[in-house]
């Protein structure tokens, strides 16, 4: 059990970091978007490989968009990143595209920050489908897009993923 | 029941018994009954203590007071009994005065909420029977209660502070000085609505206290005080941590209108701070001052995104016609052929040139140098050359800020006067310029600027194809010169595009695409790419296509439960390079 102290810390420390990359990449980028991109799928490799070399946490393999989240989803929960799995709500509307709601997500501070400090929700690049885009296309070699669609802090975010 | 009778129920073994005599005890006057009632809340049982407090507070002998307040009653381990003293001190409130509120806000920080809630519940009241007597003797018991931690109670306190008139502000101000953070914020909200000068030293001084709160007020009675003396301590509350204060400080300095501008203006130029230049932006643009301008007009080349937003949002609340010239100035093109320039810069055997020709190229803040510059910066075989190259950069990247920024501002406002400027930089050497120019052009719909555009269909950046589609969309309905150039698009070797120009076709509505995007669909191995082309497809009429049931092939994944008979699958592979294994 993680000391509820130390895993506040260390979601304030997500927030601190976070935040700093994404207001930097807009002070340095006019369309930030491709370069924050780039950053969460870097996260996610650096998570699916921490978790298999360093923990021996191994992902599910995955055929399909849905799958792969999943099994996303799944190695998040082993390595402590989720609390529960009804942290996310995923639709599957056809093969090729995934809605999805996100409840009570670790990034809600850092996007409530850049919305502070930025002009809308449409700049809003979403750590979290992105990060899910960048686990879905080193799982599966499906390249994916991903558009945040609804920002609200006191309900959930929702967005979709599709297929290129 | 006859007084001795209850004396004698009073040594009954049965708690109930002497509860209830206790009950009645508070209905005979006289001081031998209140005597046997005081004693009662020294009984064992609960029940009966509580019962005794009742009665205490039923015979509404001012002297139950000083039993009530004993502490072995307050602070009583059966919180039952303590929230019957306080709904017992409630009753000699007037009698109690500041002792009763003391105790009560004692009990408002209990441990039990029950207990805490009808403390609150009851100071809550008082304060409402303050504020309807308007009694300048309650002052002291507002001021205690402005300690509570309940926000409600507190704002309710303020309200009738204010209500209660001016004659007591020299008390305020000696009370200021108290160590309860919510004491201070209470006492400068006051003051602040009573607009009191003489307060202004005390309330100056607290302005780098430490807690938010008290900031926060601080800064917007400075704000309603106004005057000279408050210019000073407001600007450095437009750069304190906690945004709280800095918003309340913008609101406060806007309030002082124009004669502060010249301060705001010079402190602009100072501070590095990106959350005061912030504030201090936000508080020009709300003042609305031409002498505001040109400060404003600097920051759009500020090196944080928060500046510089901040400015664009102040520009376009702004919007009089001298910031709106003053931003098409800034899209000026430099007339002066810089190609000597760059001869000198990349060439000359001189150094010295070398280097004066890049500091005039720096100072031009010429985006056509950028290419000769940073091509000299790669090469440098000297750090002082390397120095005076990236001098000369920053300079000119700070002007392609502002112009993107301009571009921004003149877009978002619809400017068609600016039309001209912006046409300008379509040819600009700065794919980000060009992208906001083609931003500008679409949110004007300026279909004038179509031939301009169109030239643009085979930019070497696919940024830039990918926005003409996306402005050609807008403006180029009808146009049949459009359709050709979004079609030649479908063959982009960038996939964007193509998912673009797919969905412009849609658009534009012209059936010469149809042939065109039934190809797409059997060709394109991006399916977002061939979704956009059945939705085109569809609003020309053509619903024959479909790939939303299309799933994702792997080769020797799947296995088709239909095995030869195709026909009957409902789902449909037709992306012809896949190789199905069907078992």
């Amino acid at each position: 059990m993680i000391d509820p102290k130390h895993m506040r810390s260390m979601r304030e420390l997500v927030r601190v970091w976070v935040t700093a990359i994404e207001e930097t990449a807009r002070d340095f980028y006019p369309h930030p978007r491709e370069f924050c991109v780039r950053v969460y799928e870097n996260a996610a490799y650096n998570l699916m490989t921490i978790a298999s070399n360093e923990y021996g946490i191994k992902i599910k393999p995955a055929a399909t968009i849905k799958d792969a989240m999943e099994s996303y989803i799944e190695l998040g929960l082993k390595t402590g990143l989720f609390e529960d799995a009804s942290q996310f709500v995923l639709s599957e509307i056809n093969p090729n595209r995934i809605e999805l709601s996100i409840f009570k997500c670790i990034y809600l501070p850092c996007c409530e920050d850049i919305l502070a400090k930025s002009s809308g929700i449409s700049e809003l690049t979403c750590p979290r489908i992105g990060c899910f885009v960048g686990g879905v296309g080193i799982m599966t070699n499906i390249a994916c897009t991903y558009r945040l669609t609804a920002f609200d802090p006191t309900k959930c975010c929702q967005g979709y993923i599709e297929r290129i | 029941m006859t007084l001795s009778e209850l004396v004698e129920q009073l040594k009954n073994d049965m708690a109930e018994v002497r509860r209830r005599a206790v009950h009645e005890l508070s209905k005979i006057p006289g001081p031998e009954a209140f005597s046997h009632i005081v004693e009662a809340l020294d009984d064992k049982d609960d029940e009966v203590r509580e019962s005794a407090i009742y009665a205490l507070s039923d015979t509404k002998n001012p002297d139950s007071l000083k039993h009530l307040l004993k502490p072995k009653v307050l602070f009583d381990q059966n919180s039952n009994i303590r929230t019957a003293t306080i709904r017992a001190l409630g009753n000699f409130r007037k009698v109690g005065g500041l002792p009763v509120i003391g105790k009560l806000l004692e009990l408002s920080r209990d441990p039990e909420w029950f207990v805490r809630n009808t403390a609150i519940s009851i100071i809550n009241s008082e304060v409402d029977a303050i504020k309807a007597e308007g009694d300048i003797k309650s002052v002291f018991s507002l001021l205690y209660i402005l300690q509570l931690p309940d926000k409600e109670v507190r704002k309710k306190a303020v309200e009738s502070l204010i209500e209660i008139g001016r004659d007591y502000v020299d008390i305020l101000i000696d009370s200021i000085a108290y160590q309860s953070p919510s004491l201070k914020a209470g006492i400068t909200r006051v003051l602040g609505e009573f607009k009191c000068h003489d307060a202004l030293p005390v309330l100056i001084r607290l302005s780098d206290d430490e807690n938010d709160t008290v900031r926060e007020e601080i800064a917007r009675a400075l704000g309603n005080i106004g005057g000279n003396e408050t210019v000073l301590p407001l600007l450095n509350l437009l750069g304190d941590i906690h945004p709280g204060v800095r918003q309340n400080a913008v609101t406060a300095i806007v309030n002082q209108g124009e004669d502060v501008v010249e301060s705001l203006i010079a402190e602009l130029r100072h501070t590095s701070n990106k959350y005061k230049k912030k504030a201090i932006i936000e508080a020009l643009g709300k003042i609305k001052s031409d002498n505001a301008i040109m400060p404003l007009i600097d920051c759009l080349q500020d090196i944080h995104h928060l500046v510089r937003l901040t400015t664009i949002n102040s520009l376009v609340e702004l919007n009089s016609p001298k910031s709106i010239q003053h931003l098409m100035d800034v899209l000026c093109v430099n007339p002066i052929d810089i190609k000597v320039l760059m001869d000198i810069a990349l060439n000359n055997s001189d150094l010295r040139l070398r280097i004066r020709a890049i500091r005039a190229m720096g100072e031009l803040k010429d985006t056509r140098a950028i290419p000769e510059l940073t091509q000299i910066l790669i090469n440098a075989d000297s750090e002082f050359l390397e120095r005076e190259i990236m001098n000369a950069l920053i300079k000119i990247k700070g002007v392609v800020w502002a112009k993107i920024c301009a571009l921004q501002v003149l877009g978002r406002l619809k400017i068609r006067e600016a039309l001209p400027f912006i046409l300008l930089h379509l040819s600009d050497t700065d794919e980000n310029i060009i992208y906001q120019a083609l931003d500008a052009i679409k949110i004007m719909k300026a279909s004038e600027a179509i031939k301009e555009v169109m030239a643009l269909a085979e930019h070497s950046e696919s940024m830039i194809r990918n926005k003409v589609v996306s402005v050609l969309g807008t403006i180029g309905i009808g146009n049949p010169e459009v359709t050709d150039i979004v079609l030649a698009r479908l063959k982009d070797p960038d996939r964007h595009i193509r998912k673009e120009a797919a969905r412009v076709l849609g658009k534009l509505g012209d059936k010469k695409a149809i042939p065109f995007l039934e190809e797409i669909i059997r060709t394109c191995d991006f399916w977002s790419v061939r979704r956009n082309a059945c939705n085109a497809l569809n609003n020309l009429g053509v619903d024959k296509y479909s790939v939303e049931n299309e799933v994702v092939l792997k080769e020797t994944t799947i296995t088709c439960p239909y095995k030869d008979d195709s026909e009957q699958c409902p789902v449909k592979y037709v992306v012809s390079h896949c190789v199905i294994n069907k078992a």
